[in-house]
């Protein structure tokens, strides 16, 4: 198939055409919008299923590469291309997109205008991750921001203009920071190009350009390229959200409606680690190494200091979304583990976990949210003799988020802690207090909602109806791929292994005798 | 003398477009004294034809650089690129002023009178390459722009609006004709190019130093720069909405044109002249890019508190002319194309924001921030295109705002030891959006309030911001051709 990459970027912008088209008059209850965004984000999945099966799984370099002159003028060109770094995201990204769609099916305020917003940032989120253009990638990490801004600003919660505005200042401080950094590159090159793959090679650089030349500056004597590794770490950080910049995040999730906290938890994080490991590694590999204790000390931070957020929250959703932040912790300690190809396969294999099992929790949470219309923890309380389909798929969900194994996270979460007690010792064994703290704080929940006698509240028989075949069908696709992979990971690892092998090559031997032990 | 008469009718077919302006002003004042033809679509007809027959007045003149009038004006690409800018501004500002309210109609012969005196000025600051053309031409653009403003003579914030720019615009004037004149007395000369080799003789750093920085001071005033940006909100206010739109766009983009012109011409060293003079660029860099990282960042401070939508135009007008500014500081033909590129950006964004702004004030009566509450609803299309303006104004892609953001970076960064100055301005860039998206909550996220007027926009202005609407998106993905025209009209 030709061009796939370019059909599964754009089909959304396909059907948000198709959507703005469709006369709101002749459907009232605005069942057809539905219709069409689900058989689009459908037939995404469709083309990303396909990718799956046609991927080389042997090569470790860019695949499906689509490259087109785009503005010659200074050689900005349109290229897309997936590897194994990609792959996964993409696919995750396709995953996420349907179960958005099944999940915002009760959305019922000016759906058109949620549909076509929806549809916008599935492009914007696939066509960063296929992007090999810096500048085609700047504009679609921005054009994600758009939409998203108004999707927690007009369809979510009480708060939602707070944290529409929060998170898309704090998201464009981290993007103009990066754009800088993209220019710098561009400024040093040998022959103009943004591209990233040609950046990865320091051949291309001009030898006596000033980035090459790497002089301390006045600015607390770091270097050009230490300052340049430092506007796209601050700009991906943002995304991660790594700590000190994770404060928009509780916010952003509490306010925005479920679906687009799916999408916020399951793609837009993962962002941030795909950056580092697409930008950071394998273009300024050496400094990457110089500042690996430092984002591993903020990996720990991240899930120490997420987890005991998380075991202090009220509101179940803000629970899950400091949870992310302590599982995202694991990822960037994961990329930093160089000693063996368990930390950075682990980290990637985190970002797709995490992805799925975070979207389920924050469905559940949904789900339950729709039914009681406050989501206190301690205003639940023995939920399951209630509902115990819901419970059930709730527990679930829990234990795969905190690594019960049998599930797809626990893989993950052994493969980072392989890598970092490797490479980061003391940091490995701090950071598995994360783990102790995630079974807490998790279990801790269960206990309070599900177990011990019903809240009289909901004793009333309609009080709760138990989660309905739609709200199942959100949900199930998410628990196959986490049982799946819980307990046969290869399909996931095979996909990723070639490509972070030679990335863990390049960060091998920038880093020299350093790390090898 | 034969071979002056020579040259100077030689030079009259080059000055063409000035012409066809100045009889196009006649014109209109001639059929507005006749009653056969005193109405305003005739005036709006003259003055619509009048600028097209000199744009393509321009787009005739053969290209390559020339000194026409014994060197007062220069007729290059550059001057052309502006020529043809200033034109397209005030016809869509004439069509648009044609519906909208806060127009006298009674008096819109006048009106379009001086729209076209004011783009004549515009042109000829666009191409001025002497001292005394330059003065000329910006008392030109001044005068008509009081008439503008104090337009609506009954309403008391447009006559004092008006009052306020005369006050402040004489005083920057005479600042800048002393500065001129100290320059001349110094060097015996008014063409810009023979300026630098003069004040290389002088042995008067102080009164060199004065006499440039108070010509500068002048050219601050007409693009709104800090410190001479006080008149700008109270004018943009006051002014009737479509002469508050033409004043932050026109005049703005003329007074950059004379800026590059006066910096690359009379104080611009190019590396390896042979003179070497007191002053050279280097130390007017540094008030430039002074005066850029100050003006880009008091106008995002003051504009995030703003009520008045047009008052936060104006605040954003003024950042915008740091941002212009940032790339006149690296004064090598890349920073003058991005420049350029910029003002184009800007002209079509800011005039779509200020459009939105005049298309609702028919039926809203306010340009109060907190009117525009629930317009997503209440007219989802305008809200939806003042979007599209404002995310273009904050520099988000895919808009051509963004590319022009990203080339004023991208020139900086260039520049040596100025990555500072890149930082600030993407800085500014976040605390801009703030302020943008004060509207859009306005817009989107809150709902009308009670006994909100329905809104009814003119056929005609739906029509225009289409079309500013379409270039924002467009030139934002695929703005090689325009970046292509712009870079080979060169610097001036």
């Amino acid at each position: 198939m030709a061009n796939i990459l370019s059909w599964l970027t754009f089909l959304p912008l396909v059907g948000m055409a198709v959507i703005l088209i469709i006369p709101t008059r002749l459907w009232k209850n605005s069942e057809l919008v539905r219709y069409v965004a689900l058989g689009t984000t459908l037939g995404c999945f469709a083309l990303a299923a396909w990718l799956f099966f046609a991927f080389d799984r042997s090569s470790s370099g860019m695949q499906f590469v689509e490259n087109a002159d785009w503005i010659p003028y200074f050689s900005i060109r349109y290229t897309l291309g997936v590897d194994g770094l990609s792959i996964l995201m993409v696919l995750l990204t396709q995953i996420i997109g349907v179960v958005g769609v099944i999940a915002s099916w009760n959305i019922n305020k000016a759906v058109k205008g949620y549909f076509t917003l929806y549809l916008l940032l599935q492009t914007g989120m696939t066509g960063v991750f296929c992007a090999l253009d810096f500048v085609l990638f700047y504009v679609f990490w921005e054009v994600m921001l758009l939409p998203m801004y108004f999707l927690i600003g007009i369809w979510g919660g009480p708060r939602k203009e707070y944290a529409a505005i929060k998170f898309f200042l704090y998201t464009l401080l981290g993007s103009v920071l990066m754009l800088l950094a993209i220019l710098a590159l561009y400024l040093n090159m040998q022959a103009p190009s943004f591209s990233i793959i040609a950046m990865a090679d320091p051949a291309n650089f001009r030898a006596d350009g000033w980035l090459v030349r790497n002089m301390p500056t006045w600015f607390f004597d770091l270097t050009p390229k230490e300052l340049v590794w430092l506007a796209f770490f601050v700009g991906f950080a943002i995304k991660i959200p790594a700590f000190p910049f994770h404060t928009w995040l509780p916010d952003a999730h509490v306010e925005a409606p479920t679906a687009i906290s799916v999408i916020l938890a399951g793609i837009l994080l993962k962002m941030g680690t795909y950056g580092i490991l697409r930008v950071n590694f394998p273009i300024l590999p050496a400094e990457t190494v110089h500042f690996a204790t430092f984002i591993a000390v903020i990996a720990v931070i991240n899930i120490v200091y997420g987890a005991l957020c998380a075991m202090a929250q009220k509101d179940l959703k803000s629970l899950v979304a400091y949870s992310s932040i302590s599982h995202m912790g694991y990822v960037m300690l994961g990329m930093v583990s160089w000693h063996s190809e368990a930390g950075l396969n682990g980290a990637v294999l985190q970002m797709f976990n995490h992805g799925t099992i975070t979207a389920m929790l924050f469905l559940l949470v949904g789900v339950v949210y729709d039914r009681a219309h406050h989501r206190r923890i301690d205003g639940f309380g023995g939920l399951w003799a209630k509902v115990p389909v819901f419970s059930g798929l709730f527990v679930v969900a829990s234990m795969a988020a905190l690594g019960l194994p049998g599930l797809s996270g626990f893989i993950s979460e052994l493969l980072v802690f392989m890598g970092a007690f490797a490479s980061h010792r003391v940091f490995a064994v701090i950071a598995s207090s994360g783990i102790v703290l995630g079974a807490a704080y998790l279990l801790w929940t269960i206990q309070r909602v599900f177990m011990g006698p019903l809240n009289p509240a909901y004793a009333d028989k309609d009080a709760m109806p138990e989660i309905s075949a739609r709200e199942v069908a959100s949900v199930v696709p998410l628990m196959i791929i986490v049982v799946v992979l819980g307990v046969y990971p290869a399909p996931a690892l095979n996909l990723i292994g070639p490509t972070l092998g030679s990335l863990l090559q390049t960060m091998q031997s920038a880093a020299g005798a350093a790390i090898l032990p | 003398m034969d071979s002056i008469q020579d040259h100077i009718i030689s030079s009259v077919h080059a000055f063409a477009p000035e012409g066809v302006l100045a009889a196009t002003l006649l014109l209109i004042i001639v059929a507005d004294l006749l009653p056969a033809t005193s109405r305003p679509g005739v005036s709006l007809g003259l003055a619509l034809g009048g600028l097209a027959a000199s744009a393509a007045a321009v787009v005739r003149l053969p290209a390559g650089e020339t000194l026409i009038f014994a060197g007062m004006l220069a007729t290059d690409g550059f001057a052309a690129t502006f020529k043809l800018v200033a034109a397209a501004v005030a016809a869509v500002v004439l069509v648009v002023s044609y519906r909208a309210t806060d127009v006298d109609r009674e008096h819109f012969a006048e009106y379009c009178a001086m729209a076209v005196a004011l783009s004549m000025g515009a042109y000829v600051m666009a191409a001025a390459a002497n001292l005394l053309s330059m003065f000329l031409a910006f008392e030109l653009v001044s005068m008509s722009s009081y008439i503008l403003t104090a337009h609506l003579k009954e309403d008391s914030k447009s006559s004092e609006a008006a009052l306020k720019y005369v006050v402040f615009s004489a005083s920057s004037s005479a600042v800048m004709l002393y500065g001129m004149s100290l320059v001349y007395g110094l060097t015996g000369t008014l063409v810009l190019q023979s300026i630098m080799p003069g004040l290389a003789h002088s042995t008067a750093p102080l009164a060199q130093s004065v006499g440039v920085l108070f010509i500068l001071a002048g050219l601050t005033y007409k693009i709104a720069a800090v410190p001479y940006h006080f008149w700008c909100p109270d004018v943009y206010e006051g002014a009737p909405a479509p002469v508050a739109a033409f004043l932050s766009v026109g005049p703005k983009a003329a007074g950059m044109a004379m800026l590059a012109r006066f910096l690359n011409e009379a104080l611009f060293l190019p590396p390896g002249s042979p003179i070497r003079a007191g002053i050279d660029f280097g130390n007017w860099q540094t008030a430039i890019v002074l005066v850029s990282a100050v003006t880009m960042t008091l106008g995002n401070l003051s504009a995030l508190r703003q009520t008045n939508v047009k008052r936060l135009l104006a605040y954003s007008s003024i950042a915008h002319a740091g941002y212009m500014l940032m790339a006149l500081a690296v004064i090598r033909p890349f920073g003058v194309a991005a420049m350029t590129f910029y003002v184009v950006a800007y002209a079509i964004m800011n005039l779509g924001a200020f459009l939105v702004v005049i298309a609702l004030g028919k039926s809203m009566r306010s340009e109060e921030l907190d009117s525009y509450a629930g317009l997503g609803a209440r007219a989802p299309v305008v809200a939806v295109l003042m979007a599209i303006f404002l995310f273009s104004l904050a520099g988000m892609p895919p808009t051509m705002g963004f590319i022009g953001k990203l080339y004023l970076f991208w020139a900086v960064l260039e520049g040596r030891g100025l990555a500072w100055l890149a930082v600030v301005a993407a800085l500014n860039t976040v605390i801009a959006l703030y302020y943008y998206a004060r509207i859009l909550r306005q817009m989107f996220f809150l709902p009308a309030r009670e006994g909100a007027a329905e809104i009814r926009v003119e056929p005609i202005h739906y029509v225009v911001l289409f079309l500013l609407a379409i270039p924002t998106l467009v030139l934002g993905v695929y703005w090689g051709p325009l970046w292509g025209a712009i870079s080979a009209a060169g610097t001036p």
